[in-house]
């Protein structure tokens, strides 16, 4: 589905992402894992299309197309989607305004008509119940007087209502206290199918105990430099980022 | 449009829309002397500094313009759906034939032509009139004080809720010629009253339209006045107004003032806080595109204590457009306790766009909470890239930022027909623009 080859990419001229190689299947769950700085955060703006980042050299190729061709908009036309470790607040524009502009985007790029009002309020009902995110909330501005972690199960249930083939969920668990964790969990686990991928992003193994990952990629500094299955998450969490930046090099 | 023309053009005036008791002569000898000492305002002059005028004087209007419109032109005008009376006035002439008020002379209300209630109401008008208008310094009220001619009159009575709100509709029919239209109205409410005002300035016809409005208005105690000034017409005409609030004691005065028709739009906005715990809330939308300017001018006048001003104007400037806030509020030295809140946000779309931005606070007071401020910027593009990131394209993602950008000032009108005509508006504003 998502193949990255030697992805070098960074800010400004400085480069962050050092020669990154991943290849997820349909139906994969990969979890990247790093601490602070180690580029986590620019590999997944640099999928989603986000122009301040420069693409030095490298490809990425998703369901056998140069990513690199799509604007962001058609990235997510085409089934990618990004959870936002920051998710943006949009004063004046409902949740529900949005979900629906977004939807009908997208169906129009493929080709549909668009939604029934009826259609999608059935749906916005049942994504809804599905992040325990209120009546209430889906009326309210997009993540205008959100809560933490409201505005990160805002996120889920945006996931939800676009049903995208590839979810990036980046650092999806952070500031969210142990209740808030699991119905995100809960819901990334309904929503996942033979069908879908998904890259966690996340520093802390904790989100990793409820959405279990078929891989586990350690980031640093710019390189995967070591990959292994979920044990390996495990075996971060208990001996620390120092133990395999020190064990540089030793490929499980 | 010269000082020449505009003394020729009242002397006709004096000749043929009579009063008997000479009450409208009187008055409009008045402001033809006061025209001898004052000049059109140049950049020089700080209140027009960013604001040229020129083009629009220079120009010559027909001050008589007759009017291609007929009846059955009128409904493409009119806003639907409002639950409202209303007044129609093409050219500044008040249209009884096309106008529709089912309260205008019951119950001890006023709603009629200035112009046929020059005698009958010859107190009312002289205890009222000009009262709070300027003629040394501001030359257009000046102007439109020496052609007076018609406008609306209006009174309420005390305790009096106007149920259905009034329309005020002026449309200016420059089909025949350049047109200059002139528009004085009285807007008079008793105590414990409450009424809401719509005003709209439509524009209709291929030569220059231009009119010159004064609204005075005057609200009693424990009143209450919605006024919606609507300038939205796809048109371009120009328009010049004053609307000039005097409040008395815990009166309530809302103001949205929306702009994105038109060429050229200057409003003038005083409301002067005489009584104690009288509040104004003031609010504004303007967009410019092409090479149009939207200018206002707010006065905010705390004569005395307890008293809260709020005002909100927000603006977007796109292409080659001029848009200028100038707010101003005084809190004088007895309005102690004074809460002045003032803000101006607009967001530029071109380089080429241009807004001149400038909050005065003015207080004499010691014991006040005032503040103000202004932000200029542009499309945020975080924010932007967040809405992309769901499948929508940059052009509509543009549109729905500006769209909440606005819809803090939409969300003030309070009348779900005229709101929904707005939200319409603004969404073909908005496409045309991004």
């Amino acid at each position: 589905m998502l193949k990255i080859k030697n992805l070098r990419a960074g800010i400004e001229g400085k480069e962050i992402l050092k020669g990154i190689n991943l290849d997820v299947k349909v139906g994969e769950v990969h979890a990247i894992m790093g601490p602070n700085g180690s580029g986590k955060s620019t590999l997944s703006s640099v999928l989603a299309g986000r122009d301040t980042f420069e693409v030095y050299e490298g490809e990425i190729t998703y369901n056998g197309k140069n990513l690199f061709e799509f604007s962001p908009e058609d990235r997510a036309r085409e089934g990618i989607f990004l959870a936002f470790q920051y998710p943006v607040e949009i004063p004046g524009v409902s949740n529900t305004n949005f979900m629906k502009t977004a939807i009908n985007e997208i169906r129009k790029y493929k080709g549909l008509e668009p939604l029934s009002s009826v259609e999608f309020l059935k749906m916005l009902k049942e994504k809804a119940a599905l992040v325990e995110l209120d009546k209430e909330m889906t009326s309210r501005y997009v993540n205008v007087g959100f809560s933490g972690g409201e505005k990160k199960r805002n996120e889920i249930f945006q996931l939800a209502m676009l049903n995208p083939l590839l979810s990036i969920l980046d650092e999806t668990d952070s500031g969210l206290d142990i209740d808030a964790l699991k119905i995100v969990a809960d819901g990334v686990n309904k929503l996942k199918s033979k069908e879908n991928s998904f890259i966690v992003i996340t520093h802390y193994q904790r989100l990793l105990n409820y959405i279990i990952p078929d891989f586990v990629h350690v980031l640093n500094e710019g390189r995967i430099i070591k990959s292994g299955d979920r044990k390996l998450a495990l075996e971060l969490e208990e001996k620390g980022y120092d133990w395999i930046k020190n064990n540089e090099g030793i490929k499980v | 449009m010269d000082k020449n023309t505009i003394k020729k053009y009242s002397g006709t005036l004096n000749s043929e829309v009579k009063s008997k008791s000479g009450i409208i002569e009187s008055i409009r000898q008045k402001a033809v002397t006061e025209l001898e000492l004052i000049d059109f305002p140049d950049k020089k002059n700080e209140e027009w500094k960013y604001t040229n005028i020129k083009p629009l004087i220079t120009a010559d209007y027909n001050f008589f313009s007759g009017t291609g419109i007929n009846a059955k032109d009128i409904d493409k005008f009119i806003i639907p759906g409002m639950n409202a009376d209303i007044a129609v006035f093409i050219n500044g002439i008040f249209r009884n034939d096309y106008s529709k008020i089912s309260n205008g002379k019951t119950n001890g209300v006023l709603i009629d032509s200035l112009k046929t209630n020059y005698d009958d109401k010859k107190e009312l008008i002289s205890k009222h009139f000009g009262l709070n208008t300027d003629l040394k310094n501001n030359i257009f009220t000046t102007v439109n004080t020496a052609l007076t001619n018609d406008g609306i009159l209006i009174s309420i009575p005390d305790n009096y809720e106007l149920t259905k709100h009034l329309y005020i509709l002026n449309i200016i029919d420059s089909s025949i010629a350049n047109t200059y239209v002139n528009t004085r109205n009285i807007i008079i409410t008793g105590k414990k009253s409450s009424s809401t005002i719509i005003m709209q300035t439509v524009f209709n016809g291929r030569n220059k339209g231009f009119i010159n409005e004064v609204n005075e208005m005057y609200a009693g105690e424990d009143s209450k006045i919605n006024l919606f000034k609507i300038q939205t017409d796809k048109n371009t005409g120009s328009e010049i107004s004053l609307t000039s609030v005097e409040q008395d004691g815990n009166s309530v005065f809302n103001s949205v003032t929306i702009s994105w028709g038109g060429a050229f739009i200057r409003n003038n906005l005083n409301s002067i806080l005489k009584g104690e715990g009288s509040e104004c809330h003031l609010y504004g939308l303007y967009i410019c595109n092409d090479d149009r300017l939207v200018d206002n001018h707010s006065f905010v006048d705390h004569f005395s204590p307890n008293a809260n001003s709020n005002e909100l104007y927000k603006g977007i400037i796109a292409d080659k457009s001029t848009g200028v806030f100038n707010g101003k509020v005084l809190v004088r030295k007895d309005a102690q306790k004074t809460n002045a809140y003032q803000s101006n946000k607009n967001i530029l779309l071109s380089d080429t766009a241009i807004i001149y931005s400038k909050p005065q606070l003015e207080i004499f007071a010691d014991n006040v909470k005032c503040s103000h401020g202004a932000a200029t910027g542009q499309i945020n593009e975080e924010e932007l890239f967040y809405i992309r990131s769901r499948g929508i394209s940059e052009k509509e993602a543009k549109s729905i930022l500006l769209t909440g950008f606005a819809s803090e000032i939409i969300e003030q009108i309070k009348d779900d027909s005229l709101k929904l005509f707005l939200q319409n508006s603004l969404e073909e504003k908005l496409r045309e623009i991004s």
